[in-house]
Parts: structure tokens; C-alpha cells; sequence
């Protein structure tokens, strides 16, 4: 049962490992740190395996737990670096198609990015981003409209 | 009609915003290409292998040591610091030192790779037993020969037979799991090393960290490290009246609720340190992912006692707190859990 559950982690973060990458990339733009977010956040799911109730919702939980992974490190580090969230606003990178949305995303909150980047470039449905942000379906229908208002305003 | 004027500009405003809107999410889903070109560097897949296969290693060597628990083997040492414990202690002398020897070593050392390995054994002296004897076996440091001593120490056993038997089997099967798991440990090491690919270590060690009057704690500490390193202990403690391993349920009565009492003790210290310095994290009072809040102390959790028979409870890496604040301890003080030991 309980090799079951490590099993099926292990082979959700071996088929996704990229995407949970990406998304801690879109956090803290440094390889290095993405990395070491990915692996902690891939080591707390592993350790934690046999905590997991319903394996259906294995994926959203390891997104989950990615995402509180990265939180943690972000409050970590900005206490260590208080300049940090200066430098987690993205200089322009080559090949940027629009710098300016770019640096609008970057001043969300981790969680107004998440709900963008789950929905829009990841293709989530709202349902699934309900699971894994552990809210109400309706709740993030309503922060998913606040926080596109907030970029719209804040780009025209 | 005037109302009907205005119901037509909240449409005309409506249907202005939704056009922005419509416009926004298209400029989003535009950078969803730039998002996915994100290039994932190809030691992330390496690192996220040995994450995953790390756990299960940990998890091996901790089946292993559980098993391991309980080991003891008989030699003769002087220990002066027991020599006092036993002169001012009022109890019961139970007329044996315990002491944990290097009983062998391993060494590697290349550019990728190096291990530390001292593998101890638990030995246990009669107190009635010459000095001579034992400055003998103190000096002597293959396994064989410790293993005689054993023998012979217990064949010289006449009073308590039937408690040091039990003794005598406790400490064998400590001494035992000892070697299995860190046998298995240095294989897997020099596995990894032949093959010459990334870097690896292996650190065992070892330390006696309760020795009173009436039990005799070992702590081995094991670090193993691929591209993450993995640290955890095992701690083994014997009963020394009774001979046998303890486990945490062993010291408390039956009915008491220790586990609930002492669990509460250290949230409290979790959260005040939490509160303290906000570097500090502790899975614990997290709304957010309540099943990775921390469950309370087990019933085999590791512990031993300090010097003012204060218990010390032992966590390892990721039992409760991210990885970056590494094994934890803590006090629980004598105050907090004295009413529920049993007698």
C-alpha cells in the first residue's frame, strides 16, 4: 500500500518534474533556485507519500506541495535579502515577447501568478486550480477575475 | 426611457471592459510559448531522480535499523565517569558498564567521492571484572576477539544469569543490525563509486548520549549524500535492569497519554520559535496543508535522556520542518511528562 502510493509520487514527479520547474522558475528566476525548490518540494511529497488519502488527487497535492515549497523559500530568503523581490522582477530576457506583461506578472503575489500561469500556460482547468490551491471552485473563479482586473489596470 | 438610456451605458461599459479583458487574456496566452521554452537545465532531471530514489533509500536503511535495535556486546573497559555515577547513585547497582567502541572503519577518499565509516559495538563490562582484563580488550579492535571477550565475560556470569542473558541477546542483536545496515550502507557506496559518476559521500558515526544509572543510550548518525545529502539517526537505548531496548511507550504506563502531552509540549516550542525568527518553519498549525502538519510523536520516535533527565526527542530531516532547517531536537522537560513514567 504504502510502496503503491511512493510509486505513483515518484512517477508524477518524474513525468512533470518541467513544469513544477517552470513554475518555480516564474517565482525566482535563478536555475539554481528553482532547482533547489523542485527537490525539496520532490523530497517532502516522496517523504510524505504514505500521508496521501485519496491517490486520484496525487498530482494536485504534489502541485501543492511545490507551490508551499516555494512560498516557504521565498519567505526565507527575502528575510535574508530584503533587496530579493527587487531581483525576482525579471530584467527583460531574451526573446521576452512583451516585457511589459512580464513585469506586471511579476508584481502579483505568488498566489494571483499561480492562478495565471495554472491557468494560461499550463492549461489547468479552474476546477483542478481549486484542488491543488485547496479553495472553492467559486473563490477562484472570483480571484482569477480580481487579479486579471489588477493586470488590466495596471497595463492600460 | 431615461432608465432604459442607463441600462444601455452599463451595457455599452460592460461590453467595453469584457473587450479588455478578451484583449488581456489573448496577451497572456501569447507569452504561454516564452513559458514553456523556459529551458529545464538537465541536472534538474538528475536531481529529481535522486529525490525520488533517495527517500526510498532512507526508508531501507530505516526498516534496517528498526530491526537493528538492539545490540550489546561484552568487553571489558574502564569508564570512570560510570565509576562515579554508580558511587553516588542510591539504586540498585546493576554492576556493568556499557560503552560503544569503533569496532571497525572504512575510509575512501577519491576526487568525487569519500566515505567516513566507524562502525561501533555496544560492549558491555561486569563490573566485578579485573582492570587488567579490560585495559586488555580496550586496545584490542577487531571484531572476532570482542566477540570472544563477549563469551567469556558471560560464561563468568553468575548472579542475575537470567537478566544478562537477556542482556547478552539484546546487545547481540543491536550489535547485529549495526553491522547489517552499515554493511549495506558501504556497499551501496562503493556501488556508486565504481561507477565514477557524480559525487558521493558517507559519513557514520557514532556517540554514547545517555549514560546513567539506568539506561544506556547509542546514537549513530549516518550521512548519505548523492547531489542531495540525506541525514538521519538511529538511537538505541537498553534498559539496563531489565536488559532489554526501550523504546519511547516502554517508559510510560500504559494507560498515560504521553504522546498527546509531550507532542503539545513541542508544538509550543515550534511556534515560539517560529515566532522568534521567521526563518524558522516548522510543519505545524498549517491551514493550508493540514496533512503535512506534523502528526504528533511516534511511539518508537527517537529520543534519549540529557544530563538532567530532560528527554530529548530527535527528528530527522523532513519529519517535521522543510529540509533546509535539517534534523531538529528537542527538550521536553522532566516537569512535563515525570507523573506519566512508570514506576
Amino acid at each position: 500500500m504504502r510502496n503503491r502510493k511512493e510509486a505513483l509520487v515518484r512517477s508524477i514527479l518524474l513525468e512533470n518534474y518541467e513544469s513544477y520547474y517552470r513554475l518555480a522558475f516564474s517565482y525566482v528566476h535563478q536555475e539554481a533556485d528553482a532547482m533547489d525548490i523542485v527537490q525539496e518540494g520532490a523530497c517532502k511529497a516522496m517523504a510524505k507519500a504514505r500521508s496521501l488519502r485519496e491517490e486520484r488527487f496525487a498530482g494536485t497535492w504534489i502541485y501543492r506541495i511545490m507551490i508551499n515549497t516555494a512560498k516557504d523559500y521565498l519567505k526565507r530568503y527575502e528575510k535574508e535579502r530584503e533587496i530579493l523581490r527587487e531581483d525576482m522582477i525579471a530584467s527583460p530576457e531574451q526573446g521576452e515577447v512583451d516585457p511589459e506583461l512580464q513585469e506586471a506578472l511579476d508584481r502579483l503575489s505568488v498566489q494571483e501568478k499561480t492562478l495565471i500561469i495554472l491557468r494560461f500556460y499550463e492549461d489547468k482547468p479552474l476546477s483542478e486550480i481549486a484542488e491543488i490551491l485547496q479553495e472553492n471552485l467559486s473563490t477562484v473563479k472570483s480571484r482569477l477575475y480580481r487579479t486579471l482586473d489588477k493586470l488590466r489596470r495596471e497595463l492600460t | 426611457m431615461k432608465h432604459m438610456e442607463n441600462q444601455e451605458h452599463v451595457k455599452e461599459l460592460v461590453t467595453e471592459e469584457m473587450k479588455e479583458f478578451t484583449e488581456l487574456e489573448k496577451r497572456i496566452l501569447a507569452g504561454k510559448e516564452t513559458y514553456q521554452r523556459i529551458p529545464v537545465p538537465e541536472e534538474m532531471e538528475q536531481r529529481i531522480r535522486r529525490a525520488t530514489e533517495g527517500s526510498g533509500k532512507i526508508h531501507r536503511f530505516r526498516i534496517a535499523a528498526a530491526v537493528a535495535a538492539a545490540a550489546v556486546v561484552l568487553v571489558l573497559l574502564p569508564n570512570t565517569g560510570a565509576d562515579v555515577a554508580y558511587a553516588m547513585g542510591n539504586l540498585p547497582v546493576v554492576g556493568r558498564l556499557f560503552q560503544a567502541v569503533t569496532f571497525r572503519d572504512y575510509q575512501f577518499e577519491s576526487d568525487h567521492y569519500n566515505a567516513d565509516v566507524e562502525v561501533p559495538q555496544i560492549v558491555v563490562e561486569d563490573m566485578a571484572e579485573e582492570r587488567t582484563e579490560s585495559t586488555t580488550a580496550e586496545t584490542e579492535t577487531a571484531g572476532k576477539e570482542n566477540d570472544m571477550a563477549a563469551a567469556e565475560t558471560e560464561e563468568k556470569e553468575t548472579e542475575t544469569a537470567e537478566e544478562s542473558q537477556g542482556l547478552q541477546e539484546t546487545v547481540e542483536q543491536v550489535n547485529f543490525d549495526i553491522d547489517q545496515v552499515t554493511d549495506r550502507l558501504i556497499e551501496e557506496f562503493k556501488e556508486s563509486a565504481q561507477m565514477e559518476e557524480g559525487y558521493g559521500t558517507l559519513e557514520i558515526h557514532h556517540e554514547t548520549v545517555t549514560d546513567n544509572e539506568k539506561y544506556f543510550t547509542l546514537k549513530l548518525s549516518v550521512f548519505q549524500a548523492a547531489a542531495s545529502g540525506a541525514q538521519s539517526y538511529r538511537f538505541y537505548t537498553i534498559d539496563k535492569q531489565s536488559g532489554q531496548q526501550v523504546q519511547l511507550r516502554d517508559l510510560f504506563q500504559e494507560n498515560s497519554d504521553y504522546q498527546e502531552v509531550m507532542s503539545e509540549d513541542i508544538r509550543t516550542q515550534m511556534r515560539a520559535l517560529m515566532a522568534e525568527d521567521e526563518m524558522n518553519m516548522y510543519w505545524v498549525d498549517s491551514e493550508d496543508m493540514p496533512e503535512l502538519n506534523w502528526q504528533g510523536l511516534r511511539e518508537d520516535q527517537n529520543f534519549y535522556f540529557d544530563a538532567d533527565g530532560n528527554i530529548v526527542i530527535v527528528f530527522d530531516e523532513y519529519e517535521v520542518a522543510p529540509g533546509y532547517m535539517g534534523a531538529q531536537e528537542f527538550t521536553v522537560e522532566k516537569a512535563v511528562f515525570e507523573g506519566m513514567l512508570k514506576g
